[in-house]
Formats: structure tokens, C-alpha cells, sequence
């Protein structure tokens, strides 16, 4: 397999400074196994057994298992989220469960990355650029929505936590990695911000 | 600012969304069979009326599906959103 460079790597992370008072943690995770899924429900009830875990539905919703979440994208359209190094493997499993359905099984762990965000500001530093309700009563611990930061397409995902101290986990194009990156930092100087590399 | 409703992810920012234009517009079956006149007005004759209209949206930043929503183009507020297969009725319901 060909070198794997991050979406910040020329950001040179390890040598960024933080602020002071940092109230915000910041880094990014660029590997994780990303793998689309589109289908109906006859590929529904095909990969299901193969994921060990029901689909999700309905806007907000995920999925989760076995160290896999499942985050829905549209009506007939999921991306499933693994850690790093499982995505061939994931992908084969899911191609074959689909075999002769109208399906699509797609890679994206190289098209995407996740930048984890961990702290109280996060909802205040998001809200910069992102036009979603990101109220505790309307965005809590697992859900996932997608949307904008500035004009990079995002996908949020509240991993865990409470309102004093949410994890979430921004995905978004790898290309877009430098823009949102120094969105973010830019966002967050008035609370402080840590990055960890 | 819009605020849009989904017919899949309910109500969002317009900033999520992208126009489409005037909805409901069929591509004729056989267009070597039209003459200039009518494939001009297939490709850029459109309503532009004072009041209600149906339109198409994409949800461009969200599921990135399409659909029908009918606008007051008066007063911005919009009437209903039907999802991609769905025909808002005569009176825009
Ligand atoms: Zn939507």
C-alpha cells in the first residue's frame, strides 16, 4: 500500500502551538475506515447479519457494534465507520453480502477524515460556521447530522459525553482538511485550544 | 435567513440547500422531433409568478436529495415540501 499522508500533515500538528487556557482539544484521526453503502432494503436485510447491527433509519440516527458505527446519510445511503485497517476487509464482506442486489459498496477511508473535537466550547467554536441547532436538547450523545462548517461539507458526529464535556467527531473531506482545521483554530481562540498530536 | 424543511431531515438552514427552479418540468419524449421554438421553451421558458410556486430544492450540504417545495414568492413562506415522486396538489398541498 502507498504512504498514507494525513489532511494536516503540512500543518505539522506535533510542532503547533496551543493556546493558553485551553478549554478546547483538537486532533485529527485521518485513517479511520470509512466504507458507503447505498441500497435498498433487500441490501438492508442482506448486510445486516454481515454488520451484526440493525441500520439506522432515519436522519440523526446511527448504528453501532462491535467497534463499527453506522451513520445515515440519505434515505437509501449509510457510511460505516471502523477503526484503521478493516476497510478492504469490511468492503469484501459487505460486496459479497449484496451480490446480484442493486447496491453500491464504496471505500472512502482516503476521501475523508475526522478531526475529534473534545470539550465544553465545542458547541459555541461549531456554531462559527455551522447553521445546525447544536442545543444539548437537540444534538446529544449519539446522533449524527450532517451540514456545513463555513463552506466545507461536514458531518458531525456526537460520539459521547454530556454537555460539559462532549466528544464529537467532524468529518469531512481530506482535501477540506487545512480549511476547517484553521476554521476551527480561528473559532476556538477565544476559549483556548490544545492540539493533541 | 430560510429556514427549509426536508422531506428527510427535517428543518434546516437554507444554507444547507440548493435551488433547482421551477418544478415539474418534463423532458419531451423525442427532442430531434421539436422544432427551435419548443425546445427553447422546454430548455429556458419558465413561470415566474407573483405568489405561489413549486420548485425544486436539493438538499446540497445535507442528504443531498431532491424535492418539490411550493414558495409564496411574495412573501417568502413556504407552503409545503414533498419528497422526490410526490406532486404538491392544485392548491399547493
Ligand atoms: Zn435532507
Amino acid at each position: 500500500m502507498a504512504e498514507r499522508i494525513a489532511g494536516t500533515s503540512h500543518l505539522d500538528l506535533k510542532n503547533r502551538p496551543s493556546t493558553r487556557g485551553a478549554q478546547l482539544r483538537m486532533l485529527e484521526r485521518p485513517f479511520k475506515a470509512k466504507v458507503g453503502l447505498r441500497g435498498g432494503e433487500d441490501v438492508i436485510r442482506a448486510v445486516e447479519p454481515v454488520l451484526g447491527f440493525a441500520l439506522p433509519r432515519r436522519v440523526g440516527e446511527t448504528g453501532s457494534g462491535s467497534g463499527a458505527h453506522a451513520f445515515w446519510i440519505g434515505p437509501d445511503d449509510w457510511i460505516i465507520v471502523y477503526e484503521p485497517g478493516r476497510e478492504a476487509q469490511i468492503a469484501q464482506a459487505l460486496r459479497e453480502a449484496c451480490r446480484g442486489l442493486h447496491h453500491a459498496v464504496i471505500d472512502l477511508s482516503e476521501r475523508m477524515t475526522t478531526i475529534c473535537l473534545e470539550g465544553q466550547p465545542l458547541r459555541d467554536v461549531l456554531a462559527a460556521g455551522c447553521p445546525l441547532d447544536l442545543h444539548p436538547r437537540a444534538f446529544r450523545p449519539g446522533m449524527v447530522l450532517q451540514s456545513h462548517l463555513g463552506k466545507a461539507n461536514v458531518i458531525l458526529h456526537y460520539v459521547a459525553g454530556n454537555a460539559d464535556r462532549p466528544f464529537v467527531d467532524l468529518y469531512t473531506n481530506r482535501s477540506f482538511a487545512d480549511y476547517v482545521w484553521k476554521y476551527l483554530e480561528n473559532a476556538a481562540r477565544e476559549f483556548g485550544y490544545e492540539i493533541v498530536a | 435567513m430560510l429556514l427549509i424543511t426536508c422531506p428527510h431531515c427535517g428543518p434546516r438552514a437554507e444554507t444547507e440547500f440548493r435551488n433547482g427552479g421551477e418544478a415539474g418540468i418534463v423532458r419531451p419524449r423525442d427532442p430531434a422531433a421539436l422544432s427551435d421554438g419548443a425546445w427553447t421553451g422546454y430548455v429556458f421558458t419558465r413561470q415566474n409568478p407573483k405568489g405561489r410556486f413549486h420548485e425544486r430544492w436539493c438538499h446540497a450540504q445535507g442528504c443531498g436529495r431532491w424535492f418539490t417545495a411550493v414558495r409564496d414568492t411574495v412573501t417568502d413562506r413556504f407552503l409545503s415540501f414533498h419528497p422526490a415522486g410526490e406532486q404538491p396538489d392544485e392548491a399547493g398541498r
